[in-house]
């Protein structure tokens, strides 16, 4: 394991990306970024389509990408590529089955053969996969193909992982499946980077750093990004980067608009079974 | 027109919690209402949505538009009871497939458009104004129609493609997750665009996993269960039944959760959709809802990993060791190409069949590749069979049965081989490689390197064919061409192998990174993990086949 015992965040300096279409015009994807992540640190990233969140979140994983401008320091995260996972687990599965695919992991990491096997087996219990160990994919659902990638990403313990809108093509029991598996890495130390449109995944208490054309616009916690509405315009951060404000948090938002409601705004089905009782409670 | 689907397994909303209530019955769905298809992953929502647009055989479905099947009997010379594509039924739809920007080939928005108006056959000045008119619906002006979606963002292509689904003059509209990966203004858009089309008469299918966007349109959910059957109920219905979802293997979101408790303490149901009307509404419900269950949540009823009903058997192959399923093959093989007489190819035939059926091995997948060679086969043959005499004639059954022979015996061994990725699959197959090489000493870095390459090619072979038959699906939705015509052949050809070479250049993309991040770089020298261990079964196979080559050798 090259797990990286070092205190230092991981830092982009000034960090831009060009990318040059066909007919020769260049187009930024990243604008002169600044960002630090530090060790064990739980990110959320979000933005549109072509805001720049995978480019930061493969720079982030340290994964090759052309054209890099600026400077940045791997810190904690190490100077191997960290564990990368993708929307379809299909391009990202090399065996057969979860069992196969863990190995097929571990045998790079120049690990002897019985240390191999045993950690496998620790791997496919941690990520609750000993049951389907052996079941080829064909045989599963999305999620759990997305799990067993995630389990063989990981292959034991690494300092970052980065899940890059792993979630988005997975029903909402999947989705959650996917989502426990990165919170209980998270607790176990590794720093996670969650890419993703889908605002419901974001907790009111954790960081997100949004996107638009290549420049960090919001960096804060989640109620901000939600909430937090600008002044002037209105706007909440997430409305202002262009995301759809999911059902509940627009609920939220409204009422706290008429006077119903304070934040901390409710998260969970039973704070707002809370909240609704209360309302009724005062008679208008 | 009514979308009409019979023969479908039906699940009735049920008064009591007894046994699952199903039976087979005809789906109506209405023109002018927006049905949302929910379910859960894997059920088949997107295989549904492919067999109700004729892309997939109808498998027992009688599925008409209006009054037009989509599928008619034909009597041909061939085959009696031929069933064909109705092209009318074909025309009555639009279909949006998932990531439909995947499926763009022209070189410009204006050519995408008037290749989906194509086989409409509209007058020139009108399907201009069509492409007009659906450019505006997606927010754009004619300034786009020159544009090339090779060059624009993801998001533009995205655009691009549902303009292209608005284009078609089609009575219903089916739409596979429409939604992802669109900003708030796209959702806004596209939300809007489908209730007009609504209200003009059409009928909408949509298949979305953002529910809370999605149910504020419909006016009906479909929710398929686990078994395959499906339910028809209004989105008010499942407002005030949310536990519909959890009978069906899915959880209930969390939103829909709590709007449904907003109904319970008198929200106005068609006011809980839109958050902002509810939120006021709520804030001035006065109803005292002592009645209202209280909505728990209750135990996951999806038994985790529960396996697929899909499930096929294993083939026993795979519980043998790569190497000795190799070296079975190859005398098998063996024993079949030295056979020269009929009688010996005879008893091959039979071996050959009595293998494939105690090793469960699965010859549908390949049936394209074995017809065409079948086919192959027999032409041949034929050929070599024609020409001028001696005896002054033009056949020789002599040639042609020699020349017959002589291709059976290949095609035997082929059929045998398909059953080898089945028990070998492509990383056992470079573990057992590299324990095979290893007894010589360490395999040498190019030896890795190769043999990983190679079952890695191998390991994408069945990926690369569905995306390929999904294309050509696609293909066939969009340009509605159901007749076998040569010219016909070609634009297919291009309509599929275009979206499917950019496929193939992400896959490859998405593949590097993969392995990349997995330090799989290609300087280093993995473990060398030993897992097969040669047993005594894979003796007995390797001996069997020897058995049967030395047989028929003596025989010869």
């Amino acid at each position: 394991m090259t797990y990286i015992n070092s205190s230092e965040s991981l830092v982009l300096q000034d960090v831009s990306i060009d990318r040059i279409l066909e007919n020769g015009q260049i187009v930024p994807r990243l604008q002169q970024l600044d960002f630090a992540l530090a060790p064990g640190e739980w990110v959320n990233l979000a933005g549109v389509n072509g805001s720049g969140k995978s480019s930061l979140a493969r720079l982030l994983a340290g994964l090759t990408i052309e054209g890099v401008r600026g400077t940045w320091s791997r810190g904690f995260a190490g100077n191997r590529p960290s564990p990368y996972i993708m929307q379809h687990p299909d391009a990202q599965l090399f065996a057969e089955t979860p069992r196969e695919e863990v190995r097929f992991a571990l045998e790079w990491r120049r690990l002897e053969p019985d240390m191999i096997m045993q950690l496998t087996e620790e791997i496919l219990a941690f990520t609750g996969l000993t049951a389907i160990g052996d079941t080829p994919w064909e045989h599963l659902s999305g999620g759990q193909r997305q799990l067993a990638a995630v389990a063989a990403a990981s292959a034991g313990e690494s300092p970052l992982i980065v899940f890059d809108e792993a979630t988005s093509m997975l029903d909402e029991q999947s989705m959650q499946l996917v989502y426990r598996l990165a919170r209980k890495l998270n607790e176990r130390g590794t720093a996670v980077v969650w890419v993703t449109q889908r605002l419901q995944e974001i907790e009111a208490s954790s960081r997100v750093a949004a996107l638009t054309e290549g420049q960090i616009v919001f960096d804060g916690t989640g109620h901000a990004f939600l909430y937090g509405a600008d002044d002037e315009t209105g706007l909440t951060p997430c409305q202002a980067c262009g995301l759809r404000l999911p059902y509940l948090s627009a609920l939220a938002l409204e009422l706290g608009r008429l006077g119903k409601l304070q934040p901390p705004y409710p998260e969970t089905p039973e704070e707002w079974e809370a909240v609704l009782q209360g309302i009724v409670a005062v008679p208008v | 027109m009514t979308l009409v689907i019979e023969g479908l397994k039906m699940t009735r909303a049920r008064a009591d919690k007894g046994m699952s209530n199903t039976h087979t019955g005809a789906l109506r769905l209405e023109a002018g209402t927006i049905t949302v298809l929910l379910g859960a992953n894997g059920v088949g929502k997107t295989r549904f949505m492919e067999t109700i647009a004729g892309l997939r055989d109808p498998d027992g479905l009688a599925i008409s538009y209006g009054t037009e099947p989509l599928w008619i009997r034909k009597n041909s010379r061939l085959r009696s009871n031929m069933l064909l594509r109705n092209e009318k039924a074909m025309l009555a739809y639009s279909y949006s497939c998932q990531s439909p920007e995947e499926q763009l080939f022209a070189r410009s928005v204006h050519d995408e458009l008037q290749y989906v108006l194509r086989p409409y056959q509209l007058d020139h000045a009108v399907s201009e104004l069509r492409c007009r008119e659906v450019l505006a619906a997606v927010g754009w002006d004619e300034s786009w129609l020159d544009r090339d979606p090779y060059l624009m963002s993801g998001g533009e292509r995205r655009r691009t493609a549902l303009a292209s689904m608005f284009a078609a003059p089609a009575a219903w509209l089916l739409l596979d997750e429409p939604t992802a990966g669109l900003d708030a203004a796209g959702h806004e858009r596209l939300g809007i665009r489908l209730k007009r089309s609504a209200a003009e008469g059409k009928g909408v299918l949509l298949i979305s996993h953002e529910s809370d966007w999605a149910l504020q349109l419909a006016d009906h959910v479909l929710i398929m269960h686990m078994n395959g059957s499906v339910q028809l109920a209004n989105r008010e219905e499942l407002l005030a039944n949310p536990g519909l979802l959890e009978e069906a293997g899915m959880e209930i979101p969390a939103w829909l959760r709590v709007a449904h408790r907003m109904m319970c303490i008198g929200v106005p149901p068609e006011q809980i959709w839109r958050p902002a009307d509810s939120a006021a509404h709520a804030a001035v419900a006065i109803h005292r809802d002592a009645e209202s269950k209280l909505l728990r949540k209750r135990q996951d009823r999806r038994i985790p990993f529960a396996k697929r009903d899909s499930e096929k058997p294993l083939s026993p192959l795979s519980n043998f060791d790569p190497r000795a399923v190799w070296l079975a093959y190859i005398l098998f093989s063996a024993a079949i190409l030295i056979q020269s007489t009929w009688t010996g190819l005879g008893a091959m035939a039979l071996l050959v069949a009595l293998s494939i059926h105690l090793g469960k091995i699965p010859l549908r997948r390949w049936r394209g590749a074995i017809m065409a060679l079948t086919a192959f086969t027999i032409s041949v043959a034929l050929l070599a069979g024609l020409g001028p005499q001696e005896d002054g004639g033009y056949w020789s059954t002599d040639a042609a049965l020699a020349s017959l022979q002589s291709l059976l015996r290949p095609l035997l061994a082929m059929l045998l081989g398909f059953g080898l990725p089945l028990a070998v699959t492509p990383l056992r197959l470079r573990r057992s490689l590299e324990q095979l090489f290893a007894v010589f000493g360490r395999l040498p870095q190019w030896g890795t390197k190769l043999i990983l390459t190679v079952t890695l090619l191998l390991r994408f072979i069945p990926v690369l064919l569905s995306e390929w038959e999904r294309f050509a699906r696609i293909g066939m939705a969009r340009g509605k061409r159901i007749r076998r015509t040569p010219g016909g052949a070609f634009k297919r050809l291009q309509e599929t192998s275009i979206p499917f070479m950019l496929a193939l250049f992400r896959l490859g993309e998405q593949v590097s990174d993969a392995l990349e991040s997995r330090g799989v770089s290609m300087e280093r020298q993995p473990t060398l993990l030993i897992t097969e261990r040669w047993k005594g079964r894979d003796s007995l196979l390797a001996a069997a086949s020897a058995a049967i080559l030395l047989i028929f050798w003596l025989w010869q």
